[in-house]
């Protein structure tokens, strides 16, 4: 019977643990945020939770129980269990507002020393928490009334592993669909998910309040199972375990993140017996505090252990493979008649300038590209061509001058905006989502803002599975067009470097654009596959998309490119069809070097 | 208001914010070279401090007992770093961080094992402060005031006259064109690492004075006050973690003295999170 | 003072080199002979592989075939401060100072490994090679012009009397106006005895300088002759734009 009550505990543990680890796993293991201070959403949920529902000062249970809280709301246990998520997710709100603007360990210093001013504010606003003595006689739902005492644990128990359960499912589910394929996009790539036409901010500030309220809601369901709430259960080495347990399990997999959790509180209590070790119980006598200190001593080796030797965990997060696709495969390119209604060069951009400290790397350029043909943007190292395109994508900002994409103002738009305007971009190196395979890559690109949303994700399962259909048939469509099937379980790290080019095509074509950018899509490729990559082009040019692309195989943009753009020294030196432009003295000379070409 | 109150605080503030300087030197040293933040950092200054004590418990003078603390926490240090940090330089910085803190814990918790939970003091003799114009100055507070500013003096010699100070700057400046240069840099490495781990356990020789006890967790509490004085000078910058731990540590004791002497501590940290907010740019370096 | 190529033996001999970045190779089967003295331009369109060679030859990335010789002895394995200790200098395209040290404090990591009177008096010829640097010994090396810089670099390169140094793009970044200054430096540097190998994107002004080019075009050597020989080939402008090249 005792037996069987130490394992009731321990699994109840397990799984509050399990559900704290899985929040940090949706924080860490897919937005990528280095949390260190994630004690302080349980903390807070526990708090929040116990006060939500305590029977109100001066209340006859108040005055039985010889209380000395200055709140109690009595509330009934799920408002309590609510209110304490919702603690937990406001609390991650702050903390994703500030990890916008901070990065890796920043952030870890950052989180951590806020949760250290929630502890001392737990710990000083003794009027509201009792400080250090902390708050007991938590109500614990049904005790007493539904259930008999003597099997209060085990209901607990029961109620635990339908709460974490249906919580894990969920959250498992947000993370597998769209909305999670972007996450874990972002944590590779967020730069690149930008220029997708991704809101990677608002993504990630959804993933952190989802941790964050997982984190309260664990805190809600770990104080009415003991009854009683004080600071001193919120030290830092609380936020480690539970990284430890996300760490054993397998960052990124909520099963094994739940698993490793369970490992964590077997190892943890097991060590509650290192008393009964002889020898040991003589030096603890003498010394009160060597016993739970070795535990913490074997805690923070058990850590670096796994972190040195068993980086992935027990379970791994694996490839994940795609499902086979039924249907009728979609065209590449969509039809461009909407925007042939537009008259003129597709994009113009007018006396643009951006510097680098003193120097000029885009000197007042000034240029149009023309709709449904291909340009191309040559010149020397260091002419500019690719601060050209950061400029026209809005990676970066121009200090001057003016871009029009199909005559709306872009130059002040940041990527995602660019991109949702119908601007496609790949970089001189692929940046992939390395860890995401070939097919995902894809459905990441070509995931519109709907089938991300999280209503989408858990509410309207019909039309997520309409959408999902519809990108999957668009993808399956790209594959074949760029020969790319065989690969499409493949992570796109070990694809090799034309593959790559090829991928990151695809990522743009998926988005069907009305112009894309490439920056030298056949740099570092062998010459049958840069062919390949330029019939590719050829055909979705025929199909409508507009080129720019910057290239320095001369022989690929005299065969390919109806008209040529010439950068020097920041400013644009040449344009015109690939023969005269070959011809241009200054053209050669400027290739040759020398002084500014006069 | 009382001015010699303002002044006696000063004094401490002073004391302690020599203490904070002295250790986010060594931080920001071990930091501009390998480019991650050791939470395990802390523990040097536990080391530093638990040794002191035994050393003078076995009858060292307390001086020479802290000399011999501070070349052997040293030591440690390079032991250390080799052992947990060395093979995990190439995993990127998670790996690095995580094992930082699963250090801290091991460290600090085996001084508990050793040496019990219970506060323990220096065998410091009971000394009369000086009276100086009716602010009473501890004699203790005034020694570590001054051990605070010869350790950063000695610091700014090393690192503006000497050629392995030079080379740790030129590592942290540029490590692949130093060893381009012809710095070699696993020695440096380990000098930094050295110096690291000798200086934090000298700021928690002198934390141990000004705060009169010491226990097996002083260093890790003190970690977060150390990062804010770091990220406040600007992280790597020794003269700038010299003058943020001057900042910190009259702020701390001003705050304590005039608003509340409960959020002394939470003062630094919300300036170390305001910190970080406000200048996360400059604060980058540029280089991760 | 240039040695002569037939006699000597090479200070750098590179055989059959390959290299590049992961699986993307960029060098294939590099051979090149640099002679006690010898300025040798490495010269070619964006993406022949020119950096690429002078970064495998710095090991700044590790080759995957091939022979790289210096002064008869093999650099492979080789950390890159037993390769510059072995008298190898290098100075990297961009970032190839020390910004928060001091000008003074450049020239001593040069010669981190000199004693220290060798290295007090290799900072006063350095300051009589480059008058400019001896005007801002103390001056933080990050508040320096572009082309003060450049000297500061290459200056700090020369310290150990290197026997061969590496130069990425000199003259990128610098005011038009100023790179033939920089190229009179390097072309100064004769008088020390130490060999160059340099890339430029400013190839016809460098052809000037040099004793002897390389062509390189998607990482293989394509031709090399003297400096003379090159200039006064008028097929060179057209090679560059790619029409002789379609294979």
């Amino acid at each position: 019977m005792d037996l069987l009550a130490f394992a009731t505990s321990l699994i109840t543990l397990g799984l509050i643990y399990g559900l704290l680890a899985v929040g940090l796993n949706v924080q860490f293991g897919f937005a990528g945020v280095l949390n260190f201070g994630y004690v302080a959403f349980f903390a807070v949920g526990a708090f929040t939770s116990a006060l939500a529902t305590l029977p109100p000062p001066g209340s006859p249970a108040y005055v039985e129980a010889g209380a000395q809280y200055a709140l109690g709301l009595d509330l009934p246990w799920l408002a309590g269990f609510a209110l304490a998520g919702l603690a937990g997710g406001l609390l991650a709100l702050v903390i994703g507002l500030t990890s916008v603007r901070l990065r890796t360990h920043y952030l870890a210093v950052a989180s951590f020393a806020m949760a250290e001013v929630v502890r001392y504010a737990l710990s000083n606003e003794t009027w509201l928490t009792r400080g250090e003595f902390g708050i007991s006689g938590i109500p614990q739902p049904g005790h007493g009334t539904y259930v008999p005492t003597e099997l209060y644990a085990y209901a607990y128990l029961v109620g635990c592993v339908a709460i974490v359960g249906g919580l894990v499912w969920a959250v498992r589910q947000a993370s597998e669909l769209p909305f999670g394929r972007l996450l874990r996009a972002i944590r590779d790539d967020e730069l690149a998910a930008r220029t997708l036409g991704k809101r990677t901010a608002r993504t990630k500030l959804q993933a952190l309040m989802i941790g964050g309220a997982l984190g309260g809601l664990a805190g809600s369901l770990w104080t009415h199972s003991l009854g009683v709430v004080h600071v001193g259960q919120f030290v830092p080495i609380v936020t480690f375990q539970i990284w430890l347990a996300m760490l054993l399990g397998g960052t990124g997999n909520h099963l094994g993140v739940l698993i490793g959790a369970f490992l964590l509180i077997v190892i943890r209590e097991g060590t509650r017996f290192l008393d009964a070790v002889p020898g040991l119980s003589a030096v603890a006598e003498s010394n009160p505090s060597f016993v739970p200190s070795l535990r913490f001593v074997l805690i923070g080796l058990l850590l670096m252990v796994v972190v040195r030797f068993f980086p992935h965990g027990v379970r791994p997060d694996r490839p994940r493979t795609a499902p086979a696709f039924t249907g009728d495969l979609p065209a590449v390119a969509a039809a461009q008649a909407a925007q042939d209604a537009v008259e003129g060069p597709i994009l113009s951009v007018r006396a643009v300038t951006k510097r680098f400290g003193g120097l000029a790397a885009v000197d007042g350029a000034s240029l149009d590209v023309a709709r449904g043909r291909i340009t191309g943007l040559i010149g020397p190292n260091g002419a500019g061509k690719s601060t050209l395109l950061d400029l026209v994508s809005g990676v970066q900002r121009p200090d001057a001058g003016t871009v029009y994409l199909n005559r709306r103002p872009i130059a002040a738009l940041p990527p995602e905006a660019t991109a949702q305007a119908g601007l496609a971009r790949t970089f001189q190196n692929p940046r992939l989502f390395g860890h995401l395979t070939v097919w995902e890559n894809l459905m990441v690109a070509g995931a519109d803002a709907r089938s991300e949303s999280l209503a989408t994700t858990w509410l309207r399962v019909a039309g997520r599975r309409a959408l999902e259909h519809e990108i999957a048939g668009r993808a399956e469509a790209v594959l074949a067009f760029l020969a790319l099937s065989g690969l499409r379980d493949e992570p796109a790290a070990h694809l090799s470097g034309g593959q790559r080019k090829l991928l990151d095509l695809g990522r743009q074509m998926i988005r069907r654009p009305s112009l894309m950018l490439l920056d030298e899509p056949a740099a570092g490729v062998n010459r049958t596959l840069a062919n390949r990559i330029f019939e590719h082009i050829g055909e979705l040019n025929r199909q409508g998309t507009s080129f720019l692309i910057v290239e320095h195989e001369m022989d690929l943009v005299m065969r390919w490119c109806d008209r040529v753009i010439v950068m020097h020294q920041g400013g644009v030196l040449a344009q015109g069809t690939p023969a005269e432009v070959q011809r241009d003295p200054a053209v050669i000379e400027a290739y040759l070097g020398g002084g500014r070409a006069a | 208001m009382d001015l010699n109150a303002f002044l006696q605080t000063l004094v401490y503030g002073l004391a302690l914010g020599g203490t904070i300087a002295v250790s986010a030197v060594g931080l920001t040293l071990s930091y501009g070279v390998t480019r991650f933040i050791n939470f395990a950092y802390g523990e040097f200054l536990t080391l530093g401090a638990y040794a002191t004590l035994a050393l003078a418990g076995a009858g060292l003078a307390l001086p020479l007992a802290g000399a011999v603390s501070v070349v052997a926490v040293g030591l440690a240090g390079v032991a250390i770093a080799r052992l947990a940090f060395d093979p995990l330089m190439h995993r990127g910085l998670l790996p690095l961080l995580v094992t930082s803190v699963g250090l801290a814990f091991v460290l600090h918790n085996m001084v508990r094992m050793v040496a019990g939970a219970n506060p323990l003091r220096f065998p410091l003799p009971l000394m009369r402060p000086w009276e100086v114009a009716g602010v009473f100055v501890p004699r203790e507070q005034v020694a570590t005031i001054a051990v605070a500013l010869v350790a950063m003096a000695l610091v700014h010699l090393l690192l503006s006259r000497s050629l392995l100070g030079k080379s740790m700057r030129a590592v942290a400046d540029d490590a692949a064109l130093a060893r381009s240069a012809g710095v070699a840099a696993p020695r440096v490495l380990a000098a930094t690492w050295f110096l690291s781990a000798a200086i934090g356990a000298l700021g928690g020789i002198l934390l141990a004075v000004t705060q009169v006890t010491l226990d097996p967790a002083m260093g890790w509490r003190f970690l977060l006050v150390v990062f804010a004085a770091v990220l406040l000078g600007g992280i790597g910058s020794p003269y700038g973690a010299m003058l943020g731990g001057l900042i910190v540590g009259l702020g701390v004791e001003l705050g304590a003295t005039y608003v509340s002497a409960d959020y002394a501590y939470a003062f630094a940290f919300v300036l170390l999170i305001l910190v970080l907010l406000a200048r996360p740019r400059g604060l980058m370096g540029g280089r991760t | 003072m240039s040695g002569d190529p037939a006699t000597d033996p090479p200070v750098l001999q590179v055989e059959g080199l390959d290299a590049g970045y992961g699986d993307l190779q960029i060098l294939f089967a590099v051979d090149i002979a640099v002679a006690p003295g010898e300025q040798v331009l490495l010269f070619g369109p964006n993406g022949a592989g020119k950096s690429t060679l002078i970064k495998a030859l710095a090991r700044q990335i590790v080759p995957s075939a091939g022979r790289v010789q210096l002064n008869g002895r093999a650099t492979a394995g080789l950390a890159p401060e037993a390769l510059a200790a072995a008298g190898l200098g290098y100075v990297p395209q961009v970032a190839n100072v020390f910004t928060t040290l001091s000008v003074r404090e450049n020239l001593e990591i040069g010669g981190v490994r000199l004693a220290g009177r060798r290295r007090r008096q290799r900072i006063a010829d350095m300051g009589e090679l480059f008058p400019r640097l001896a005007e801002r010994l103390d001056q933080r090396a990050g508040t320096l012009s572009g082309g003060e810089r450049q000297m500061l670099a290459l200056a700090r390169a020369l310290m150990p009397e290197p026997s061969v140094i590496l130069l990425d793009e000199p003259s990128a970044g610098i005011a038009p106006a100023l790179v033939s200054r920089i190229f009179d430096m390097v072309a100064g540097l004769r008088a020390t005895g130490t060999s160059v190998v340099m890339v430029e994107q400013n190839a016809k002004q460098a052809l000037a300088y040099v004793d002897r080019a390389v062509l390189m075009e998607g990482g293989r050597v394509r031709l090399q002759d003297s400096a003379d020989a090159l200039l006064h080939r008028a097929d060179i402008g057209a090679l560059y734009l790619g029409t002789s090249s379609a294979s």
